[in-house]
């Protein structure tokens, strides 16, 4: 079989290649880890100074804040513009920083510590201690996840197949494109090879590492990051396989508008940002209905809903496999489109 | 009774790109154990000749026949051999990978392929360079290994797309004494050129000019038309006559 001859090819190629392969292997952990570092170490207590010379701060309000007592409000403006607290309370006035929503929360979260507990300092002792019982948060059941889920847990997932599309994109384009520009496709078509095996030989070449890839990027989030991937082994593997597989036919179709490597670069924005943003790294739930319906025309978001779904929620094969086949039938038009391209360079 | 089978019968060969007419009505017949140059300007449509030959672009007009089955034809591929101007080679595998590779797409075996790779190989110089990458082959090396990969499954067909562009005398003459034994095997090799005194070494010579055939015949009739009897004077004439017969219409 000559798809066998053409994938045998390339694993050689990749496997003789070290740059390839720590691209493929080595980068997704080094991403992996930094996002890791920078989501799930969040910042989440607000710096905040008070103008008093006689307040103490609770355990509740310590949970939340980073208090500093000044003297006087122009100390605190000072501070405020120096980067040194994301806001200040002098008297009644609460006053924020407010150019970064994140920390303008939490801010927001001390704030009204402050004023609940200045209220209750104000009742009469019976009335606080019925009043603090009414503001107890009560006992909340998680569905799925866990109390101890950080921003990476949730993102991790979507990250995981954005980096496989990603990487497999750049990678099988180019070959695919140096093929074209080194002239072998020319001499390689001058045989009974036939277009569609051609193509097919890439998938399984490719394949090989892809598989490899999604392998050391599974271990790496579960046994060496630790979070949560899920039960399901397999099928994440699975899914993973299937948004190499559309990427592949992505980028080697792609590649047939390329002149050179830069100007398969030049897709990047085109086809890769977008796809980034739908992957589910920002939630679409409030977006205007037509961006909802620009993210359905891209791969990824199926891709990466599946992965969320088994790694995050639990979901079984049943669950995902409409995912997985609008991505087959992606993989499918691509794959049709580029035997049809390929028709300049052999008619037959 | 017809003594030769024509290897390979090309009739009337139209080929466009765009509006531009690139080939207009070429004919071209190669009969086993002969070598036929196609010689021509940059621009002549030598290389789009070959392609059309080959298969590989599609004709908008005439027909290629080769062993007398009309083209194209996916098994008949395998029985071509092509060499292109580029080397075609891939970079980050050995020479021997490169042939092996080349000849497994041609249907052979690895065995088999390994086998004729290191004969091949021999033949070019080229055996003790087998196992190292051709990213670090010269560039003579490379039009070696290129020329091997072209005559690797033992083609009866070989299309040979200026083969010497770029190489040295010695090795100009290496690659000649090879496609002289390649005719007495009774291959049909068609090479393209523009070098003169390769071409007196081709059994037939059509010349190419702005896509039609302006001359076709042995190096010495070609060279009899003029007086002055060097191949590159009855290019030169003919072309000439041409251009003149144009600016009178």
């Amino acid at each position: 079989m000559k798809i066998f001859v053409i994938a045998g090819r390339l694993i050689r190629q990749i496997a003789g290649d070290k740059r390839t392969l720590v691209v493929m292997l080595i980068a997704p952990m080094l991403i992996m880890s930094l996002l890791y570092f920078l989501l799930g170490n969040g910042v989440s207590i607000a710096k905040i100074d008070i103008v008093s010379d006689d307040y103490v701060a609770s355990d509740a309000m310590l949970d939340i804040a980073d208090v500093t007592l000044v003297s006087t409000e122009q100390e605190a403006i000072d501070r405020l513009n120096d980067g040194m607290s994301d806001g200040y309370i002098f008297d009644d006035q609460f006053v924020v920083e407010g150019s970064d929503p994140s920390l303008t929360a939490l801010s927001k979260r001390a704030f009204m510590q402050y004023a609940q507990e200045k209220n209750f300092a104000n009742m009469p002792p019976q009335f606080a201690a019925q009043s603090k019982d009414m503001m107890q948060m009560p006992d909340v059941v998680y569905y799925h996840g866990s109390a101890d889920f950080d921003q990476f847990d949730f993102l991790a997932a979507s990250m995981m197949g954005f980096i496989i599309f990603f990487l497999v994109f750049l990678l099988a384009g180019i070959a695919f494109l140096r093929e074209r520009i080194s002239g072998t496709l020319d001499r390689i078509l001058v045989s009974s090879l036939r277009r569609s095996h051609l193509v097919a030989g890439y998938f399984l070449g490719f394949g090989v590492f892809a598989a490899l890839q999604t392998v050391v990027i599974q271990m790496f989030l579960t046994y060496v990051l630790k979070i949560h991937t899920g039960t399901n082994v397999p099928l994440v593997m699975l899914i993973n396989l299937t948004i190499a597989g559309t990427s592949l036919a992505m980028g080697t179709l792609f590649s047939a508008f390329a002149r050179n490597e830069f100007q398969l670069f030049q897709f990047i924005p085109i086809v890769i940002i977008p796809q980034m943003m739908f992957c589910g790294l920002i939630s679409l739930r409030e977006t205007p209905q037509w961006v909802q319906y620009l993210s359905k025309i891209f791969p990824l978001t199926y891709g990466a809903d599946a992965l969320r779904n088994v790694m995050l929620r639990g979901a079984g094969f049943g669950d995902v496999l409409s995912d997985l086949l609008i991505m087959l039938g992606f993989t499918v038009l691509f794959f049709t489109l580029n035997i049809q391209v390929l028709k300049k360079y052999r008619s037959l | 009774m017809e003594q030769f089978v024509q290897t390979i019968t090309a009739k009337g060969i139209v080929k466009r790109f765009g509006s531009e007419e690139v080939l207009s009505g070429v004919n071209v017949a190669v009969q086993p154990g002969e070598i036929l140059g196609v010689l021509g300007p940059s621009g002549a449509g030598k290389t789009t000749l070959v392609k059309c030959i080959l298969g590989t672009l599609k004709l908008d007009g005439g027909t290629v026949e080769i062993q007398g089955t009309h083209m194209p034809n996916l098994r008949l591929m395998d029985r071509i051999g092509y060499m292109a101007q580029q080397d075609a080679l891939y970079d980050d595998l050995t020479g021997l990978q490169n042939l092996v590779f080349f000849a497994q797409l041609k249907g052979m075996s690895k065995r088999a392929a390994a086998e004729q790779a290191h004969s091949l190989l021999k033949l070019v110089e080229l055996d003790r360079d087998e196992n190292k990458k051709v990213v670090n082959y010269s560039g003579g090396m490379k039009r070696r290994l290129s020329l091997t990969a072209a005559l690797i499954g033992d083609p009866d067909v070989i299309v040979l797309d200026e083969p010497t562009v770029g190489i040295d005398p010695v090795l100009r003459e290496l690659f000649w004494d090879e496609f002289k034994r390649l005719q007495r095997l009774g291959r049909s090799i068609i090479v393209t050129t523009h070098v003169m005194d390769e071409a007196e070494k081709c059994d037939r010579l059509i010349l190419l000019r702005s896509g039609s055939i302006i001359e076709d015949g042995t190096p010495n009739e070609l060279k009899a038309k003029t007086e002055i009897g060097t191949l590159e004077a009855a290019y030169i004439t003919s072309a000439k006559r041409r251009g003149e017969e144009g600016g009178k219409q």
